[in-house]
């Protein structure tokens, strides 16, 4: 549980320090903004499969919904990027 | 694949993967703070951070992560790696986004750990071990665009080959080596993490990166490079 917290307080660090840099307009504020925003999305997905049951005692359960739904999110987060991936070559080829 | 580490015994590999775990993470660090080391020694780098390359880092992370966990169902050593082709990508975005591509493999891993079951301090490694993947090709190729017999030559040295002598080898001992030192709070045991974890990531990584990297880059190069999106042509270095 420790350790759950030493994470998320890293993500918290990275955050504020990209906060604290654009309220110092100091170059570089977006990349930290960005990735302890990424960091704690990923702190908060660890929370909600937690409080769903997902996890076993070692990475998915295999009975529960966890390894369907993480599938099913995986291709969806893959095929979002993909999507923004091809806007976003199509917006700078005009 | 495991020979090599059963045969040297975890204390060689500790101390080998003790050294490549410092000069990894002084890497990640210049890196990440604008500098990086060229012949020259360390010189600044001209990343701007802006818009473009930070949505780089999110949507390579975006493609990286849901790529991962869209197979996290497929245990290999459960609670600590799983069957990934999705690791072609890493080098990949090395290759053609520079550092924004490399942290967004990283954070993109952190993410996959997260949806998959395998988040813990010991992703702390994966962060900057899958870093690693996509900065070693990045860094060490000179020419990305995987459309020449040398650029082929210099991916398969620098990138991977069979069972991955440099990028493959340094995360595997990178997380490895982080792993053995925290054995006392993650509970993965050392016999395990070096006759085991150590030779699946290698080979895990080897296969998907000999095979389909190599045809994701081909085909990918040209169309980034004309949009203007390869590092390259978007990065300079401090004289």
């Amino acid at each position: 549980m420790v350790y759950d917290i030493v994470l998320t307080a890293i993500g918290v660090i990275v955050l504020l320090a990209g906060l604290a840099m654009f309220a110092m307009k100091k170059s570089g504020w977006m990349l930290a903004v960005a990735v302890g925003a990424l960091w704690l999305l990923a702190m908060g997905i660890y929370a909600a499969y937690r409080a769903s049951g997902f996890y076993g005692p070692v990475g998915l359960a295999a009975g529960s919904a966890g390894p369907l739904v993480t599938t099913i999110i995986g291709f969806l987060i893959f095929f979002l990027g993909v999507g923004a991936f091809l806007y976003i070559m199509r917006k700078r080829r005009g | 694949m495991t020979q090599p580490f059963v045969v040297l015994g975890r204390d060689f590999w500790f101390a080998v993967a003790g050294i490549l775990w410092i000069v990894g993470t002084v890497i990640f660090a210049l890196e990440i703070s604008g500098r990086t080391i060229t012949r020259r020694g360390i010189v600044k780098v001209d990343l701007r951070w802006d818009a473009v390359d930070v949505s780089v880092t999110a949507l390579t992370a975006a493609l990286y992560g849901g790529a991962l966990a869209a197979t996290g169902g497929i245990p290999i050593i459960p609670g600590f790696t799983w069957v990934r082709p999705g690791n072609a990508l890493a080098p990949l975005f090395g290759m053609l986004f520079g550092v924004p591509g490399a942290l967004g493999v990283a954070i993109g891993n952190f993410i996959a750990d997260a949806l998959t079951g395998y988040l813990s301090i010991g992703s702390i490694g994966g962060f900057i071990g899958n870093f690693i993947i996509a900065w070693v090709p990045y860094k060490f190729m000179r020419d990305h665009s995987l459309r020449s017999p040398r650029s082929l030559i210099e991916y398969y040295i620098w990138g991977d080959i069979w069972g991955g002598v440099i990028s493959s080898i340094w995360c595997s001992l990178y997380i490895s080596w982080w792993l053995d030192l925290l054995e006392p709070v993650i509970g993965l045991p050392r016999a395990l993490v070096w006759g085991w974890f150590a030779p699946w990531v290698i080979f895990n990584n080897a296969v998907v990166t000999t095979t389909l990297t190599p045809i994701l880059g081909y085909l990918l190069y040209q169309p980034i490079k004309m949009r203007g999106l390869y590092w390259k042509d978007r990065i300079r270095f401090a004289s």
